[in-house]
């Protein structure tokens, strides 16, 4: 059952009844914001504003599964951070030394890019996460529907996401049937098992595609997936909040520009 | 007189990738508001069969009737064949794609364009019948394999189909389920739904087919009623199939001069029936209809008038969530109309709670014990209160 963390986190999620289509603005504006801005407060900002929001969605409890993406994401962006760092021209020279023979340098323009940069992405992190938690997949591909984004698209994301959990169920099994056979027993074996349960997952999505085939023409499907229980509809006040929020944190930006000065 | 004929196939045939044939030349008959079980071993085309019924197949020679009308297989024609013909396959995996439960239910009934008021109603319906009516904001995935296989049996009631097409319905159940399942299918047989099982399960067949069809390579071996293909064992295991137990038990004793075959029971009730003095059974069955509600007292006070210590039986969906709401004690939660029989035939007095659409079934099975098997039970109805 630990697979299906994130979708209980989203069923649970205290902001689920929110308009799909209203948090999905929002968090666009807050991103756009966050990247157009030169000052690293507007970052910082939307980052508490993610942080509260991925926060009230958990009901303050961080699933493992969420704590594992974003530790995963931070080290990612970390490690870019530092190539930036020590890639990137600038005016004036902070540090220059070598190791193991190798010469490098940190100037005040890699260091004030690498910051901007792993601010803006942790910031836009908690703000993708905080909808990722909060909005199931089905909510999702309706808003794109009233976005008028092509049917063909929201249906694959649908069919998709029920059958990502079938094929991960499948896994688990298999993963399951090959520990007991010995498959994983020495690095050889790890890895000769993983390769063929690859395979066999791929021949087995192929196997469920003709099922699946057979039952969505059984049960009259005509090419759209109805909605039963619809989400919450955007309302003025989600068109509002985004739009505020852009101009407020455009304000902030032009405030607060200099206020936190790096490698000067 | 004939009985009316609802799916026909003549000369059907049919194969995959231009492969070995998967069926050869199938007449089948299949009549209106009859529990009727096409029986085979594994890879016989039972499924193939299956999917020539409500046209996702289309067959390569021969013709599928359906009320003596040809198959329309435009879109249009299919969709409203779908509309009449329900499937329920044997993985719930493979047709389950909603998310949440009542999503998954409604995806059928929604399909077929219907007002709102009337999905809302159908899904609220198909849900109470299967008993997942408190999951039914549940995701899918997060279900059980028995759950998800009610959701699937529920997303083809919610169709209210004519016909209800069900592969393998008790493979992978326990034998709770497969009773509540049986007597749900017993039940919309008895309110006029025609209903085909596909199964190699011949204990299942035996007991409750009223109509037997055998599928063997791809060919149709036998039609009839059951104990006609059951007595002739060669035929049964060239079939890849074996005879019933309660059937070889029944010939055997006639091999230790213990009676006749005839009449066959098909379930313990009947052998019983069969084995005890023909006459008016020692106990007596209290019928006690469900609606809605059902209280402790009120059995209590049905089990005080009776002469032994009486049996209780909860039978039908409603009546089980009625005596658990209620919290009532039972001896039987499911097969109870057999196990009250069974029962009273066994000198106990028995009570069964039960859905009030049920009655006509427990009548029928009182008035085949007695017709065929000489045994007659006493009944008292009781009144809720």
């Amino acid at each position: 059952m630990h697979n299906h963390n994130i979708d209980e986190v989203v069923y649970n999620s205290r902001m689920l009844n929110w308009s799909p289509l209203g948090k999905f603005i929002l968090v666009i504006f807050l991103l756009v914001a966050s990247l157009l801005a030169d000052s690293l407060v507007v970052p910082i900002v939307v980052f508490v504003i993610g942080a509260s929001l991925l926060f009230y969605s958990t009901n303050f409890k961080i699933p493992k599964i969420v704590g594992l993406a974003l530790g995963g994401a931070a080290l990612t962006i970390f490690v870019g951070c530092i190539v930036i760092l020590f890639v990137t021209a600038g005016e004036n020279m902070l540090f220059q030394g070598t190791f193991l023979g190798i010469g490098y340098s940190i100037t005040d323009g890699g260091l004030r890019l690498a910051t901007l940069v792993l601010v803006r992405s942790i910031a836009g992190m908690t703000v993708m996460l905080s909808f990722a938690t909060s909005t199931p997949v089905p909510y999702l591909a309706h808003a794109m529907r009233q976005v008028h984004i092509p049917k063909e698209l929201s249906e694959l994301v649908i069919l998709i996401y029920r059958y990502s959990f079938l094929l991960l169920e499948e896994l688990h099994t298999m993963w399951t049937a090959a520990s007991c056979r010995l498959g994983f027993h020495g690095l050889k074996n790890r890895f000769r098992t993983t390769s063929k349960i690859a395979v066999g997952l791929f021949i087995r999505s192929i196997d469920i595609t003709d099922r699946a085939q057979i039952a969505l023409q059984c049960r009259n499907f005509n090419g759209e997936f109805p909605s039963y229980r619809l989400p919450k509809n955007i309302s003025a006040v989600w068109i509002a909040v985004p739009i505020l929020s852009f101009i407020l944190l455009y304000l902030l930006n032009i405030c607060t520009r200099g206020w936190i000065i790096i490698g000067a | 007189m004939d009985p009316e004929i609802i799916l026909e196939t003549q000369n059907l045939e049919y194969s995959y990738h231009n492969k070995d044939l998967a069926l050869r030349d199938v007449s089948i008959k299949i009549p209106k508001g009859k529990k009727t079980i096409l029986l085979g071993a594994n890879g016989t085309g039972k499924s193939t069969l299956f999917l020539h019924f409500n046209g996702v197949l289309k067959p390569k020679k021969g013709k599928v009737l359906y009320d003596g009308k040809e198959l329309d297989y435009s879109s249009k024609g299919l969709s409203k064949l779908r509309s009449k013909i329900a499937v329920v396959l044997q993985n719930p995996d493979d047709q389950i794609f909603s998310t949440t439960v009542e999503e998954d239910v409604a995806f059928g009934p929604m399909n077929l364009g219907l007002p709102r008021e009337e999905v809302e109603k159908r899904v609220e319906e198909a849900l109470f019948l299967v008993n997942m009516t408190e999951y039914r904001s549940r995701p899918s995935q997060q279900l059980s394999f028995g759950q998800r296989k009610r959701v699937a049996f529920a997303g083809a009631l919610a169709m209210k189909p004519e016909v209800l097409i069900m592969d393998e319905p008790t493979a992978g159940l326990d034998p709770q389920m497969t009773h509540e399942l049986m007597e749900l299918t017993d039940e919309l047989v008895h309110l006029g739904t025609t209903v085909i099982i596909s199964t190699h399960d011949v204990a299942m067949a035996y007991s409750w087919a009223e109509e037997l069809h055998v599928l063997q390579n791809g060919r149709l071996v036998f039609s009839g009623n059951s104990e006609e293909f059951f007595i002739d064992p060669v035929k049964v295991h060239l079939a890849g199939l074996s005879q019933p137990v309660l059937f070889e038990i029944n010939a055997h004793l006639e091999s230790l001069g213990k009676g006749k075959q005839d009449p066959y029971p098909r379930n313990i009730t009947q052998f019983i029936s069969k084995l005890a003095p023909s006459g008016t059974a020692p106990g007596t069955l209290h019928l006690l209809p469900v609606n809605g509600t059902l209280k402790q007292e009120w059995i209590d006070s049905i089990i005080k008038k009776c002469s032994n210590k009486a049996r209780v039986g909860i039978s039908g969906t409603g009546a089980r969530i009625a005596a658990s709401v209620g919290m009532v004690s039972a001896d039987y939660v499911f097969n109870s109309i057999e196990n009250c029989l069974t029962e009273a035939i066994l000198g106990y007095d028995a009570v069964i709670c039960y859905d009030e659409c049920l009655e006509g079934i427990i009548r029928e099975k009182i008035s085949n014990l007695s017709k065929n098997f000489g045994m007659d039970i006493k009944i008292v109805k009781e009144v809720s209160s």
